[in-house]
């Protein structure tokens, strides 16, 4: 099976694009764009058109998959319609066209929908003509099984987590119903029934006695009927809160570097409140720091004119002499200097002294005044020499907390670009979402676990009136052969269900088999792991060298690697190759896994005669599509589009680029 | 030496001019700018760029004189003496509280045009501070 043709009209930001396959090349395809380019979109397109789901969910925004750009070109009333249209070879020749619709109206800024449809037209064998499928919902489960789907059409951004919380019920019921074995299943189940009326037809022919213990084996069968339908609702309910547990955790994990995003922006902008803060308090204090220091500053010549005043004063001895100028007065008196020269009044020492004395008296008051200021001015000198080296202080202070505050906005705003269109109550919803679907399901699970003993115990009731039945019929010979038609009937059943038995097991062994050889092929380290199983149980183990199970240890590369080997080994039991279709198969991987993973996929693939080739459409980013991988899937001659977004209208084109 | 003057003031058309000095070297720290720091800050910023005013018109508002130090007695003498060139003047005080009122007078004007580009208006001051003084050298 392969995809020829995927026609999106309307679909988000595929207002009209056709993603043609047609031609060998066809069948190994790499749709190639940058993030938010829609490559998930043309994933998500296949998914909807086929099932109805989004992202593996059934109530997504109806709304929210028409084309904005359409809604705005759309007059008030105008009906929009959203169409995806796949066009599939099969087998034998065989087509198909399935085709699903929205229509909407137009109403103010908003759209209701107004009709949804689904078609599928298939043609059985070359040359036969196409005929409309009057039930294609279960046209496409029996080609495309829905509960198969996982497995071929992939999310490669959630490889890594794959197998981990999928239980064994679901894998169990995606290969049972793949081999065709669940149509077994059923037969036991009518088989059950026929056995279930020949006894009680046994017990009728009976007597009173036989009457009463048939009233009693239909009382006690429809109490089992009724116990065990509760128990598949309940087994149901599980499941799908499994499932949904599992589409949780995987948007948690995806959203898991957001939600660290979020705490990082969290302490960014604390330690950005924090660094702005000491900006501040450092550009105060330099303030401060000027304030204090302006008028000195700005007044060093006239503090030098000072210092060169009192220098000159000094040197011209008008300053203040450490001696008292009343001492030289009293020599004068006594008219004898200390050095016994004559002082007396009219000598000529006398009157030299009395002369400095006058001329000291004329400056002694200016030179007090410049002898005040000179310890002073010592002082300031020294502060404005310092004041420097406080001022270069502060403002290292300010260029490191600058820088810091520019590195923080930085890295502030890389994270808010990447946290654009997300929110913390968004994440806090998830987790409260998951939280929820656990605890149902921990209440799912215990209710499973009573109506199975209630179912266990009705059987054990069962039995007894059966052999009460058997006894009481065999005193009566027409209920004797009621008895032994219906103990024929009960050996059938139990050889049935030997066989489902018998046929589960060889289907569950070749898929375990296939996987085992498929995953070990794959890997690039050799020898590492020692097989891949599957229990009875369903449950998948990945054994190593030594023995341990090391299903949950395996890298996100190896974990990619068991998504394909198993969607491989299914195809392979099925009989089918089904188009697998791969978002981001490279994402999360490093350049060395990149390649490895890429020449996997390649030759894996490759098949040999037309119906073996599995067609492979992988939807890449650039950073995927590198140098290295794109000469690794050279080999399968890949046909390489680029899908680019025009940003004013949110419109996406593709593009064929030449090989 | 005494003075007969109580108060150094501020010029009457100036005084808004200097609570907005006030308020602009506040900033963000708690402590506010006084009347003798922002006097003293125009004073210097008139004394550096030259720029004296012939006369003072009185507000009454200012700086009251026993609010000097030693240190602000300092400033304003050696602006004196620079001034007048004789250390002789040195013994008038009011002529230094006159020639510190027509230099910061000067200088207030001179900042009106900084005062204005409010934002920026400490860290361009304190950028102009900062350039007077020598990097390395301690001593002046």
């Amino acid at each position: 099976m392969r995809i020829d043709q995927v026609q999106y009209s309307n679909f988000r930001q595929h207002r009209d694009v056709t993603l043609d396959l047609h031609g060998d090349s066809g069948y190994f395809v790499v749709i190639k764009g940058n993030n938010g380019a829609g490559k998930t979109t043309f994933l998500n397109g296949i998914t909807w058109c086929l099932y109805e789901l989004i992202d593996e969910q059934s109530d997504f925004e109806r709304e929210s998959l028409l084309s904005q750009s359409a809604i705005l070109s759309a007059e008030e009333g105008q009906e929009v319609s959203v169409t995806v249209a796949i066009d599939l070879s099969l087998r034998h020749g065989g087509a198909a066209k399935i085709s699903r619709q929205y229509s909407f109206v137009k109403s103010g800024e908003e759209v209701k929908i107004v009709n949804k449809s689904f078609e599928v037209m298939a043609m059985a064998q070359q040359g036969v003509g196409f005929q409309r499928v009057s039930e294609p919902s279960e046209w496409v489960d029996e080609n495309l099984p829905r509960r198969f789907s996982p497995y071929f059409l992939f999310d490669g951004e959630r490889l890594d987590r794959f197998f981990r919380s999928s239980d064994a019920r679901f894998i169990r019921d995606s290969v049972l119903q793949i081999a065709n074995i669940d149509v077994l299943e059923r037969m036991n189940v009518r088989l059950q029934s026929v056995s279930g009326d020949l006894l009680r037809s046994a017990a009728k022919g009976a007597g009173a006695k036989g009457e009463e213990l048939a009233q009693e084996n239909k009382t006690i069968s429809d109490a089992i009927e009724l116990e065990s339908s509760n128990l598949e609702t309940k087994l149901n309910e599980v499941q799908r809160l499994t499932d949904s547990i599992q589409h949780l955790s995987n948007k948690i994990g995806n959203v898991a570097e957001i939600a660290a995003d979020f705490e990082r922006r969290k302490d960014l902008a604390q330690s950005l409140v924090t660094a702005q803060n000491r900006l501040d308090v450092a550009e105060a204090e330099l303030t401060q720091w000027a304030v204090r220091a302006a008028p000195g500053a700005m007044a060093l010549r006239a503090y030098q004119t000072l210092g060169e005043t009192i220098d000159k004063a000094r040197h011209d001895r008008v300053l203040p002499p450490p001696f008292s100028p009343e001492a030289v007065a009293e020599l004068l008196e006594k008219g004898v200097c200390l050095c016994n020269r004559d002082l007396t009044e009219g000598s000529d020492a006398c009157r030299h002294v009395r002369e400095i004395l006058s001329k000291f008296q004329e400056v002694s008051n200016a030179g007090s005044i410049l002898s005040g200021f000179e310890p002073h001015l010592i002082s300031v000198h020294s502060e404005i020499g310092q004041s420097r080296q406080i001022a270069d202080a502060i403002l290292d202070r300010i260029k490191i907390s600058k820088t810091e505050i520019g590195s923080l906005k930085k890295k502030l705003d890389g994270l808010e670009a990447r946290l654009a269109g997300h929110s913390d109550e968004e994440i806090a919803a998830l987790h409260q979402s998951l939280r929820n679907a656990e605890e149902a399901k921990d209440i799912g699970q215990r209710a499973i676990g009573h109506l199975e003993a209630k179912v266990e115990s009705l059987q054990n009731e069962l039995a007894k009136n059966a052999r009460e039945i058997a006894a009481q019929s065999d005193l009566s010979e027409k209920s004797a052969k009621a008895l032994k038609d219906a103990r024929f009937s009960e050996a059938a059943l139990k050889a049935s269900q030997e066989v489902y038995q018998i046929l589960c097991d060889g289907v569950r062994t070749e898929v375990a088999a296939t996987l085992d050889s498929q995953f070990k092929d794959m890997l690039w380290k050799k020898n590492f792991i020692d097989k891949v199983t599957i229990d009875a149980e369903f449950k998948v183990s990945v054994i190593q060298n030594q023995g341990f199970e090391i299903l949950e240890k395996l890298s996100a590369g190896e974990r990619t690697c068991l998504a394909f080997a198993f969607s491989l080994s299914l195809s392979n039991v099925a009989g089918l190759t089904f188009p697998m279709v791969v978002d981001s198969p490279l994402g999360r991987l490093g350049p060395e896994v990149q390649e490895n993973l890429a020449g996997v996929l390649a030759m894996k693939t490759k098949g040999g005669s037309e119906d073996e080739i599995q067609q492979v459409i992988l939807l890449m980013t650039d950073t995927e599509y590198t140098q290295g991988v794109s000469e690794i899937l050279a080999i399968r001659s890949p046909r390489v589009f680029r899908i680019d977004v025009d940003v004013a209208n949110s419109e996406t084109s593709l593009t064929k680029e030449l090989g | 030496m005494t003075s007969r003057k109580t108060i150094v003031e501020f010029d009457a058309q100036s005084v808004e001019l200097f609570n907005a000095l006030k308020r602009l070297l506040k900033g963000s720290n708690p402590r506010d700018v006084t009347n003798k720091e922002a006097f003293l800050v125009a004073l210097g910023y008139g004394f550096h760029h030259a720029s004296k005013v012939a006369e003072v018109k009185r507000s009454g508002t200012g700086v009251r004189t026993e609010y000097w130090n030693d240190r602000d007695q300092l400033l304003m003498a050696a602006i004196q003496l620079f001034d007048s060139g004789k250390v002789e003047s040195l013994e008038d005080l009011d002529q230094r509280y006159e020639v510190a009122e027509r230099y910061a007078q000067g200088g207030i004007l001179l900042l009106k045009d900084l005062l204005e580009r409010e934002h920026s208006f400490a860290q361009e001051f304190a950028g102009e501070v900062l350039e007077l003084l020598p990097r390395r050298d301690p001593e002046f």
